[in-house]
C-alpha cells in the first residue's frame, strides 16, 4: 500500500528526514514514536506533499503511483489524507462550506453529493464526534481550542474516507473523552483497504487503537521497530536506550 | 450673472466651453425649487468655473487622476438605457423577495417607484426623489442641506457635484421613528459619453432608526461615462441608521462617491461600502462625530480586477468626548487592479475618552496588482485609545495547503480563501439575500 525508501528531505537547506524506511500493507495500522525535533511531523507533511519541504532523495508509493510526483491536492483525492499537528485557522471560511467542497473534489465532478445529502452526512459525522450541530458554520479552526481543532481534523477524516489516514499527534490536547470519541471514531475507520500512521507520545492513544506495528523515529531515521510491546517500553523507560542502541549499531 | 460665470476664470472664452460647460453657463433657476437651493446651486456653478483640478502635488490626490472624474467633454444624461439590465433584474428581485420594502429607482432625474411600503408616511417620514422632496420641503430640508458639504470651499469635483446635481433621493425619519421596512434606492448611470450626478440627502431625525440599501447600477457601455455622486447624512441624537451601498458599475464608468455624515449625542451610524464594478472609483467617507456618545462604524469590502482603480478616502473626525469609530477597509486585488487607501482620524483637544480604529487590509493576488496603504492619525487629546494599521498580502501558503490536503484543487482553494479574507466585511451586510449576492459576485470575479 505504502512504501517509502530511502527518504531524505530538507527545509531551508536543512536536513530534516535523513533516508526513512517504511511500509505500511494494505489494511495495517502503524504507530511512529520519537522525541520532539525527531522529523514525524515533518515526515506526514512531506507525504501530504508540503511545498515547504525539498525532498532531495528517496521514493514514495502508494498504491503503485509515485507519490512524489503529485500536488497535495492530486494526493488527497487518491486517498491521503493528514491530521495535522497545528490545523490551520481559516477564518471567513465555514466548516460546511469548506468541507462541501473538500468532499466533493474528493468525489469529482460526475458524483458530487446533493446539498442536502451532504448536510444529512455532516450531522451524522458531528453526531458521531458528538459535536453539536451548528458546529459547521464556525470558521475553520478560528479561535477552536486545541482539543476542538483535533477533533475537526477527524472529523474530516470521517467525512473523506480516505485510503491512507496519517495522524500526527491527533491526542494530544484532548481529554480524555474526547480521546475515547476519537478513538471510537479511529477504530471504525479501520477496514481491509485502509492503511494508517499514527504518530504520537501516548500509550493511551496506542492502547485503544491496538496497532500492528510500531517504529522509533530518531534524527530524520527510523531506528527500530516492533509490536506495541516497543511502545510500552518506550513509555516507561524514555528513548534513551534507543538512542544507546543507535550509537552502538553506528560505532 | 453670466458675465460673473465667465469672469470667474477669464482665460476662457465661450467658444472653448464644452457642450456641458454650455449648458451649465446658460443655467437658469428652477422655479419649482426654493430660492435657497436655486442660489447654492449658482454659488456651486461659479465656484466650478473659478476652481482648478485638483493637481498629483495634492496629497489627497496621490493615487488617482482627478482629471477622470471631471464631466468636461461629456454630456448631463438624457436617454437612459432604460431600466433593465441582468444586474437591475437581480437587484428588483432581490427587492421583491424580501418583501416590506420601499424601493426606487433613477436614471438622470427619471424615477421608477418600484414598491412603497406605507410604514414609513405612516410614521410621518417620507422617501421622495430629491426634486420633489425640495419643492414640498424645502423650508424642512433646508438647514440639513447647508450643515453639508461646501462646495465652493471643497474643490472643483465636489462643486462639479453640486453643479451638475440632477436627482437623487430624500429619506426623512421624524423623531423617534423606527422603520422596520428597508428602503432600497437604485441609481443607475445613463448612456455612453454622459454624466449623471445624484445626491442623496438622509435625515434621521432624534432617536428614529432605518436602514437603507443603495445600488449604484451600471450598464455594460463601450463609451466612457461617469457617476459623481454624494450621500450627506444627518444621525440625530440617540438616532440609528444603518447604510450598504452596492456599488457595481459598468466597466467603462468612472465615480466619484462621496460620503458625509454628521452624527450627534449617543447616535451611531453604520456605513458598508461594497465595490465591485467601475472603472476609476474614488470613495470618499467622512464621519463627523459631532456630540458625546456618537458612535460610527466604516467598512469597505472590495473586489478589482483588469484594469480598475480604487481609490479611498475616510476620515473619521473625534470631535467630542466619549465617541468612538471602528474602521475596517478591505480588498482583494487581481489582474493589473490597483487600490490605494487613505485614511485620517483626527482627534480634538476635547474629545477625550475616544475610542478609535482603523484597519486597511488588502489581498493582492497578482504579480501587477498593487495596493497603497496611508493611515494618519492626528491626535490632539491625551486620553483616547487609538489604533491604526495596514496589511498587504497575498493568500498564504499555509492556508493553501491546508485546503489541497483535502483535495480542493487549487483555483477553488484561491477562491474560498479570498471568500474568506472578504468574509469579516460580508457578515456586516444586514441582509442575508444582498449577501449571498456579493458572495456569488466575489466567486464570478475569480473565475
Ligand atoms: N522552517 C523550519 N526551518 C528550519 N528547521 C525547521 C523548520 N521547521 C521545522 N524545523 C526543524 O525540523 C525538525 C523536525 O521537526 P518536526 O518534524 O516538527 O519534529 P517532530 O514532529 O518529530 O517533533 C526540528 O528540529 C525542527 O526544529
Ligand atoms: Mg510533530
Amino acid at each position: 500500500m505504502l512504501k517509502i525508501e530511502g527518504l531524505r528531505a530538507s527545509i531551508e537547506d536543512k536536513e530534516i528526514l535523513r533516508g526513512v524506511d517504511l511500509e505500511i500493507p494494505a489494511g495495517a495500522v502503524h504507530g511512529i514514536m520519537g522525541p520532539n525535533g525527531s522529523g514525524k511531523s515533518t515526515l506526514v507533511k512531506v507525504l501530504a506533499g508540503d511545498p515547504a519541504y525539498t525532498v532531495t532523495e528517496g521514493s514514495v508509493s502508494y498504491k503503485g503511483m509515485d507519490l512524489l510526483e503529485m500536488e497535495p491536492d492530486e494526493r488527497a483525492r487518491s486517498g491521503v489524507f493528514l491530521a495535522f499537528q497545528y490545523p490551520m485557522e481559516i477564518p471567513g471560511v465555514s466548516i460546511a462550506n469548506f468541507l462541501r467542497a473538500a468532499v466533493n473534489s474528493i468525489r469529482g465532478p460526475e458524483n458530487e453529493l446533493p446539498t442536502f445529502q451532504f448536510y444529512a452526512l455532516l450531522q451524522d459525522k458531528l453526531r458521531e464526534l458528538q459535536l453539536d450541530e451548528f458546529w459547521g458554520n464556525r470558521y475553520v479552526n478560528e479561535g477552536f481550542s486545541g482539543g476542538e481543532k483535533k477533533r475537526n481534523e477527524i472529523l474530516q477524516m470521517l467525512l473523506l474516507e480516505p485510503g491512507l489516514c496519517l495522524l500526527d499527534e491527533t491526542d494530544s490536547g484532548l481529554d480524555v473523552d474526547a480521546l475515547k470519541i476519537v478513538s471510537d471514531g479511529v477504530n471504525r475507520m479501520r477496514s481491509p483497504e485502509r492503511s494508517m500512521l499514527i504518530v504520537t507520545h501516548y500509550m493511551r492513544l496506542l492502547d485503544y487503537i491496538a496497532p500492528d506495528r510500531c517504529h522509533i523515529m530518531l534524527d530524520g531515521r527510523i531506528v527500530q521497530s516492533g509490536d506495541i510491546e516497543l511502545a510500552r517500553r518506550i513509555d516507561s523507560e524514555g528513548y534513551e536506550f534507543i538512542r544507546t542502541g543507535v550509537a552502538e549499531t553506528n560505532v | 450673472m453670466e458675465a460673473g460665470v465667465l469672469a470667474a476664470e477669464p482665460g476662457v472664452r465661450a467658444a472653448e466651453l464644452s457642450v456641458l460647460e454650455t449648458k451649465l453657463r446658460d443655467w437658469a433657476p428652477d422655479p419649482e425649487l426654493p430660492d435657497w437651493f436655486n442660489a447654492s446651486r449658482r454659488l456651486a456653478i461659479e465656484a466650478y468655473f473659478a476652481l482648478e483640478l485638483p493637481q498629483r502635488s495634492n496629497e489627497s490626490w496621490h493615487y488617482g487622476d482627478a482629471r477622470r472624474f471631471h464631466a468636461g467633454s461629456l454630456d448631463i444624461a438624457s436617454a437612459s438605457p432604460g431600466f433593465s439590465g441582468a444586474e437591475y433584474e437581480r437587484i428588483c428581485k432581490l427587492s421583491r423577495e424580501y418583501g416590506r420594502v420601499t424601493c426606487l429607482s433613477m436614471v438622470g432625474d427619471r424615477v421608477e417607484e418600484l414598491s412603497q411600503s406605507p410604514a414609513l408616511s405612516e410614521l410621518g417620514g417620507f422617501v421622495l426623489p430629491l426634486r420633489k422632496a425640495l419643492a414640498q420641503h424645502g423650508e424642512l430640508l433646508r438647514p440639513y442641506w447647508q450643515q453639508g458639504l461646501l462646495p465652493a470651499g471643497r474643490d472643483k469635483l465636489t462643486a462639479q457635484h453640486y453643479a451638475l446635481l440632477d436627482g437623487g433621493f430624500c429619506v426623512y425619519l421624524p423623531k423617534g421613528a423606527e422603520l422596520k421596512d428597508d428602503i432600497h434606492l437604485i441609481l443607475e448611470t445613463g448612456e455612453g459619453g454622459s454624466v449623471v450626478s445624484p445626491h442623496i440627502l438622509l435625515i434621521a431625525e432624534a432617536r428614529s432608526s432605518a436602514r437603507v440599501f443603495i445600488h449604484n447600477l451600471g450598464h455594460p457601455e463601450q463609451e466612457r461615462n461617469l457617476q459623481t455622486s454624494a450621500i450627506q447624512s444627518f444621525v440625530g441624537a440617540g438616532a440609528q441608521l444603518m447604510l450598504t451601498k452596492l456599488q457595481n458599475l459598468g466597466p467603462k464608468t468612472d465615480a466619484l462617491m462621496i460620503e458625509y455624515a454628521r452624527l450627534q449625542r449617543d447616535s451611531r451610524y453604520d456605513t458598508i461600502s461594497i465595490n465591485l464594478g467601475g472603472s476609476n472609483v474614488r470613495t470618499e467617507v467622512e464621519t463627523h462625530l459631532a456630540e458625546p456618545g456618537a458612535d460610527a462604524r466604516l467598512s469597505g469590502l472590495s473586489i478589482a480586477r483588469g484594469r480598475q482603480r480604487y481609490d479611498f478616502h475616510t476620515f473619521q473626525n473625534h470631535m467630542a468626548p466619549h465617541t468612538s469609530s471602528n474602521l475596517l477597509f478591505k480588498s482583494a486585488l487581481l489582474g493589473r487592479a490597483r487600490a490605494s487607501y487613505q485614511g485620517l482620524i483626527d482627534v480634538h483637544p476635547s474629545a477625550q475618552s475616544t475610542d478609535a480604529y482603523q484597519s486597511n487590509r488588502s489581498l493582492v493576488l497578482s504579480p501587477d496588482a498593487r495596493s497603497d496603504s496611508s493611515p494618519q492619525l492626528e491626535i490632539e487629546a491625551n486620553d483616547v485609545r487609538c489604533t491604526h494599521g495596514s496589511t498587504t498580502s497575498n493568500v498564504s501558503r499555509d492556508e493553501m495547503f491546508y485546503l489541497q490536503t483535502r483535495g480542493i484543487k487549487p483555483e477553488l482553494a484561491r477562491k474560498l480563501l479570498v471568500q474568506g479574507f472578504l468574509t469579516e466585511v460580508a457578515d456586516r451586510i444586514p441582509l442575508q439575500p444582498l449577501r449571498d449576492y456579493v458572495e456569488s459576485f466575489i466567486l464570478e470575479r475569480m473565475a
